[in-house]
């Protein structure tokens, strides 16, 4: 019984022991190939990440600052020697960082080179963003283009407070929007269909129209977050109701 | 069975495409919050070929407006900051100048003098953002009844634009107070709506009060002392003739007309007792002798 528990400890020692050898050898093996595998999987986020969105255009410093920095850094790591020596020059961990970071800036960098993806393939780059929004961006997206519209429309919209029955007079203009956020057409009123011999809702259908031409051009192509979905603004339709 | 599969299958596609299209293309937006200023509209002095008719087409213009002004639903847009001078009313203007200085309406006009001495004053309404004409009239009249025409005007302007009919070629009737506070003279009066073309409807003998005018014609009802006896009295405007309404022994006074103008109810003082009294057969035989 003792005996058992003796055996049973120092086996659990050992199996411990084991875990802690098996850790230290881990990064003995990974940071041979640490130059290699993080720019894979950067070049593959990058292509398909979504926040890139938020990141402004290339600025000009940028690709010198690349250029700089790719002659030196590229050459410094030792070519990958295929001996599987157990110690190989391998750079001291602060080299080792220093090169990470670089080779991730490079990276990073060569995104952001004009006359790339982002600039170039404007429409491939956009329908692998619409693919990838989820649909909890997209209504989080839309709230923005209402509370965008909603704010931009109350300087345009004289509301027919002021005719019998205001509550009823409720008119919905459907739109269609360039990509410059300017109107695309004539904007058409949908709803209600016959207005013309119902004299305030014919007022109330005019004023509708009236702001939404007046509000022309929309903020929506300016705006940081839905400004490159152009899917999401390209056409629409407002219901003009006044508030009770 | 295979027949129905395949139009089970296309009717299943075509309503998925249907309603997947318009889900994913638009987006749907509440407007709950505006504004209520006044709309920006202007008004250049109405063209004209000779010096009288330009003073008329000036006139015109001021008068319009005015009467918009006032009503506290438009708000005029100086002269001086118009872009485009404009040269015919019959060619469409440059909205684009006119969007500029914030202008959502635009009335061009022009007075005309006729070979019969008439002028003939016209207007078009343009909405400038959507670039279309809203309507148009013109009229032929004596050259001193330009007032009249320019309310006109504004009534239809007024009309297009907010949906309500205008109210700027009405006239208003009121008892004129003069003389000191012992010797009041009280006469009936009347006025176009903007206090233009005042004169009096009764000489300073008659102690005018509570004058009411006629819901459907140009009849005005009024309480009198004219006769020596507080009498109702009807005036039709068409002809500048009165005529007392009825003949009681007590007084008669608080004169009202009914919603449809067909007669009057006035208050009669018989025995102490004021009783409410409608006569309508009176209206009816004042309108019918003035005819």
């Amino acid at each position: 019984m003792r005996a058992g528990v003796i055996i049973s400890v120092i086996g659990h020692v050992g199996a411990v022991m084991m875990t802690f050898l098996a850790w230290e050898t881990a990064p003995l093996v990974v940071p041979m190939q640490g130059t290699v595998v993080p720019i894979e999987i950067l070049e593959i986020s990058a292509e398909s990440n979504v926040r890139a969105l938020s990141i402004p255009e290339p600025e000009d410093l940028a690709p010198a600052a690349a250029e700089e920095e790719t002659t030196p850094e590229a050459v410094e790591p030792p070519a990958p020697s295929p001996t599987p020596a157990p110690r190989p020059p391998r750079p001291t961990p602060q080299q080792n960082d220093e090169l990470d970071l670089a080779s991730i800036a490079r990276m990073v960098d060569k995104q952001r080179e004009p006359g790339r993806e982002r600039t170039n393939g404007a429409t491939s780059d956009r329908n692998q963003r619409g693919a990838g929004l989820g649909t909890a961006e997209v209504a989080s997206m839309q709230d923005r283009i209402r509370a965008l519209t909603q704010a931009h429309m109350r300087r345009c919209w004289r509301m027919p407070s002021d005719l019998p029955d205001p509550e009823r007079l409720v008119v919905t203009v459907e739109w269609e929007l360039d990509r410059n956020g300017s109107l695309r057409g004539q904007p058409r009123v949908t709803s209600p269909r016959n207005y013309n011999f119902d004299p305030p809702m014919r007022t109330a259908a005019e004023n509708a129209l009236r702001a939404v031409r007046q509000c022309d051009p929309y903020p929506f192509p300016n705006d940081p977050i839905v400004g490159e979905h152009y899917d999401l603004w390209r056409s629409g339709d407002f219901t003009f109701r006044v508030s009770q | 069975m295979r027949l129905i599969r395949t139009i089970l299958a296309a009717i299943s596609m075509a309503l998925a495409v249907c309603l997947a299209a318009p889900a994913s293309a638009q987006i749907h937006v509440d407007i709950n919050d505006g504004n209520l200023n006044p709309m920006p509209i202007a008004v250049p002095d109405f063209l004209s070929a000779n010096p009288n008719a330009a003073a008329v087409g000036r006139d015109v213009a001021g008068v319009i407006r005015a009467n918009l002004d006032r009503s506290g639903l438009f708000r005029q847009i100086e002269q001086g900051a118009f872009i485009e001078n404009i040269q015919d009313m019959n060619v469409p203007p440059r909205f684009a100048d006119w969007r500029v200085i914030s202008a959502q309406a635009l009335v061009v006009g022009q007075v005309s003098a006729l070979p019969d001495g008439r002028v003939r004053i016209e207007f078009r309404l343009w909405d400038v953002l959507s670039e279309q004409s809203l309507t148009g009239f013109q009229y032929a009249t004596t050259p001193d009844n330009w007032r009249r025409i320019a309310h006109r005007i504004s009534d239809q302007i007024y009309e297009q634009l907010t949906g309500e009919r205008g109210y700027f070629d009405t006239r208003i009737v009121f008892v004129s107070e003069t003389g000191p506070r012992t010797r009041r003279v009280k006469r009936l009066m009347i006025m176009d709506q903007d206090g233009a073309n005042p004169f009096f409807l009764t000489g300073p003998e008659a102690q005018v009060l509570t004058p009411r005018f006629s819901p459907s014609t140009q009849m005005i009802t009024y309480m009198s002392f004219e006769t020596g006896q507080p009498r109702v009295f009807l005036y039709n405007l068409e002809t500048n003739r009165r005529e007392v309404l009825g003949d009681f022994p007590g007084m008669t006074f608080a004169p009202r007309f009914t919603p449809d103008g067909s007669g009057v109810v006035v208050t009669l003082d018989m025995n102490g007792n004021s009783e409410i009294f409608l006569d309508g057969s009176a209206l009816a035989r004042a309108q019918a002798s003035h005819q």
